[in-house]
């Protein structure tokens, strides 16, 4: 029952919020294509998914939830190469009210699985949900393999059986530049969810297998935590960090990406979500929309 | 006590110790508590390991002296460790059960038990010259060495095909469901296998005939315990009917049954439990009734002194290989582009002194990268251990081997130590990095160091930014060797500029030579947080 008043109390929020909107009526005449919440890590999520019309949206009860965070690197919140765990725990607190049948969050470690979970955050903030749901899997034998019908150069890989079982997957990338691929953000962070990365540098286009991957696994909801940005030095770090205190969150996960891109300067300089190729690319082939100028995009305050 | 209890209660012990030492083995994993751990608690006991690593190396080691002390006590109680306390003894006296009754045991060849002692004086005799060959035949380093590389591995691999199998039961148990087991792997698993099955196997027909034959501290428990003050003793109700000469394994007792070859004897109890007169004891013995003691085995001293002149040569050979212990690092002696030692090893020479070649370290390494080097870095150092980042990198959180090591060849650091026992640097293979030499975008290598030592190099040879190491920031971790995703790494570890020193100033050394080792950190400067006007952040493209 509190968690319900809860929800109530923010919609009202997120309403004010939006009155006081200039164009709150378009804003509401549909849900926006894309919410921007300001505020700390956690009510931030809330709002913006809330923005996009809940989470019930895009969870129907009893369906399975995979979110991927990133969570791979042995780095405490404040170095901005992981998902601050507020937001992820925020994520798997609003599946379980759209009544989701099971929650995994799961990544792909580069460092060592365990520490990585544990100097996130990560690890503890979905315990204090629901015990056993956060996962680095790195055995074969929770992969398995599977066809990408739509891609043009990377057709095949091993994917977490669990994305491949999954009803809804939820992109949640901590926002970062990343020195070969331009930023990883939504789209890059797919790359957690297979068991092969290193085909996608050394036999093909990284560029073009990224975008081979987005055609297979498509998340339904896409959450950038921007409440601190690398800006610099991705996406292990160290590097420049700021602090927009802001949560992108969209439908469609070339836009979020594409909003994080030209929300904030990358290594001190504005860019174009067309300059990162595998955005630009995602577009061409429609998978999503970088015109970010012409979507609605509602901006929260929480 | 009925004369019954003993060979039952020396089993007891012998199998309490073996579950012991078992235990000691599967506790070097990592996470380490803080402290000392019971790891090494087997290997301190080694007499060989003890007296001849300390002759090879000149340095006592404090760990070592549970070895001398049951040295000095076969002088007590003869060969007691071997028949109640070595694990290597329980393992074949539980393999000699295994073989079965059906098999017949044979008598040894009369002169066969001389070898150990050839064995141990070769030894001691480079040992003299500063080369450690313990390693070859010391009981504890050898069994768990073929525990922690042959056993384990293979008890990983078997939980990890259980968990395949058993993996659709435990779907409903979100916690049991993604278990994992990471199976280990070691190269040259087969050797060992081949020289324990090979002690196996002698054991259906000669029992204990490593302990007879082969062992070093066997041999070296042997040369005290001639006359120990315990011992086997007959009193004069024997009636000499030579049950005990039968069923002693180690042919101990000769044709008399009152006369017994103390050296040979390894205080197992048997006979006490066989004799139906219970005239057999072991106690003091009055000087009085003492019989003499049977025939020793033990060679000439022409033997002695022609295998000892022989262990002299060998180290002669070893001293004047390419890769000599004598002249150190440098003059003239040549270092093998794949030899990376753990952080904190000794300098090459003192290392490969003191190294028992165990394996302790290996087990605890947490990513599996430390590796027996087999011939890799000489035949002196066979089996010592070697970082192979490829396989496995070294955690900058972790300093386990140093503090499992029990002779210190890998020195115990703190973690504000290790930070800085740089083990090697990165070299970049261009002709196969797909920066350098495809024009592709890759650099997982910066990506993935912990160190931030690579740097993005803007030229106009490559399409695209491609990596060079800051020798200065390259710790060696192999972070990048393992991650490169060519398949086979266009970055690779070698042991260059490594730290190796004899005491654990570390800290003080590096920052001596310049280094900067800082996990997560990153001066400002050579890794630019902005780039000038007109040029494109990394990764971006117009």
């Amino acid at each position: 029952m509190l968690r319900r008043d809860f929800l109530k109390l923010n919609a009202i929020g997120i309403l004010g919020c939006g009155l006081s909107f200039p164009f709150a009526g378009d804003a509401f005449a549909a849900d926006p294509y894309l919410v921007v919440a300001k505020g700390e890590p956690g009510p931030a999520t809330r709002a913006a998914v809330q923005g996009l019309g809940g989470m019930a949206r895009f969870v129907q009860p009893g369906q399975k939830v995979v979110i991927k965070p990133n969570m791979s690197f042995d780095q405490g919140p404040a170095a901005a190469v992981n998902t601050h765990p507020d937001v992820v725990r925020e994520l798997v607190v609003m599946c379980k009210e759209a009544g989701a049948g099971k929650i995994r969050v799961l990544d792909h470690s580069l460092h060592n699985p365990r520490q990585s979970l544990e100097r996130s955050g990560i690890l503890a903030a979905c315990d204090s949900v629901e015990t056993g749901i956060c996962h680095h899997l790195m055995s074969g034998s929770q992969y398995a393999e599977a066809t990408i019908p739509d891609g043009k150069e990377m057709r095949k890989n091993a994917f977490m059986k669990d994305v491949l079982e999954a009803d809804v997957i939820i992109a949640a990338p901590v926002a970062k530049s990343h020195s070969s691929a331009g930023v990883s953000l939504c789209l890059k962070g797919q790359m957690g969810l297979i068991q092969d990365r290193h085909v996608m540098h050394s036999r093909y286009d990284l560029d073009v297998s990224i975008v081979d991957l987005a055609t297979r696994v498509k998340p339904a909801l896409s959450v950038v935590d921007a409440t601190r940005v690398l800006t610099s030095g991705g996406p292990g770090g160290p590097g420049r960090i700021i602090t927009p205190g802001e949560v992108i969150a969209s439908a469609d996960p070339v836009a979020a990406d594409a909003m994080a891109v030209s929300s904030y300067e990358w290594y001190g300089r504005k860019q174009k979500p067309r300059q990162v190729a595998h955005i630009r690319l995602a577009h061409e082939r429609g998978l999503g929309r970088m015109d970010i100028d012409a979507l609605n995009v509602a901006r929260i305050a929480v | 006590m009925a004369a019954s209890v003993w060979p039952g209660l020396r089993r007891a012990v012998q199998g309490a110790s073996l579950a012991l030492f078992l235990f000691c083995c599967w506790s070097v994993a990592w996470p380490l508590p803080d402290g000392p751990t019971p790891a090494d608690l087997f290997l301190r006991l080694d007499p060989a390991a003890a007296v001849l690593t300390t002759i090879a190396s000149r340095h006592f080691i404090v760990a070592l002296v549970p070895g001398i002390v049951v040295l000095a006590c076969t002088l007590i109680a003869g060969r007691f460790f071997c028949g109640w306390i070595c694990p290597y003894g329980a393992t074949l006296d539980i393999v000699r059960r295994l073989w079965g009754r059906r098999r017949k045991t044979c008598q040894l060849p009369r002169r066969l038990p001389a070898l150990k002692f050839v064995v141990l004086a070769a030894m001691t005799g480079t040992a003299l010259l500063g080369v450690n060959t313990v390693f070859w035949g010391a009981p504890i380093p050898l069994l768990t060495r073929a525990v922690e590389t042959l056993v384990h591995p293979l008890a990983t691999l078997l939980a990890q095909s259980g968990l395949d199998i058993g993996s659709p039961l435990l779907e409903g148990f979100p916690q049991l469901a993604y278990l994992e087991v990471t199976p280990r792997r070691y190269e040259g698993m087969l050797f060992i296998a081949c020289l324990f099955g090979a002690c196996c196997w002698l054991e259906a027909v000669y029992p204990r005939f490593w302990c007879r034959c082969l062992c070093p501290s066997g041999a070296l428990m042997a040369l005290l315990s001639r006359r120990p003050i315990l011992r086997r003793r007959v009193s004069e109700g024997c009636r000499g009917c030579e049950r005990c000469v039968r069923i002693c394994p180690t042919q101990a007792i000769s044709d008399d049954p009152g006369r017994t070859n103390h050296e040979e004897c390894l205080t197992c109890q048997r006979c006490r439990g066989v004799c139906p007169d219970g005239s057999i004891a072991f106690g003091t013995v009055p000087r009085a009734i003492a019989a003499p003691p049977a025939p020793s085995h033990s060679p000439s001293r022409r033997a002695f002194l022609g295998s000892g002149a022989m262990g002299i040569v060998l180290a002669g050979i070893q001293y004047s290989g390419t890769g000599s212990l004598m002249a150190g690092d440098g003059k003239g002696t040549l270092l093998q582009p794949w030899v990376v030692r753990p952080p904190g090893a000794l300098p090459e020479p003192d290392f490969l002194r003191r190294c028992l070649r165990c394996g302790l370290c290996m087990k605890a390494c947490p990513t599996n990268g430390l590796q027996p080097a087999w011939t890799l870095a000489g035949a002196e150092a066979l089996f010592s251990p070697i970082l192979v980042p490829r396989r496995g990198p070294c955690d900058p959180a972790c300093h386990a081997c140093g503090q499992v090591c029990p002779t210190g060849a890998v020195a115990s650091l703190v973690p504000e130590e290790k930070q800085w026992a740089k083990v090697g640097t990165a070299v970049v293979l261009r002709e196969r990095c797909l920066a350098w030499a495809e024009g592709r975008k890759c650099v997982v290598c910066q990506e993935v160091c912990p160190y931030g030592a690579v740097a993005l190099a803007h030229t106009e040879q490559t399409a695209v930014p491609a990596p060079v190491v800051k020798g200065v920031k390259c710790y060696g971790c192999g972070y990048c060797e393992k991650h490169c995703p060519v398949r086979i790494p266009a970055i690779r570890v070698e042991p260059l500029n490594a730290l190796r020193l004899a005491t654990t100033d570390y800290k003080a050394a590096a920052q001596e030579a310049g280094l900067s080792l800082e996990v997560g950190k990153r001066e400002g400067g050579e890794m630019q947080d902005t780039v000038p006007e007109g040029e494109l952040p990394p990764g971006f493209s117009d």
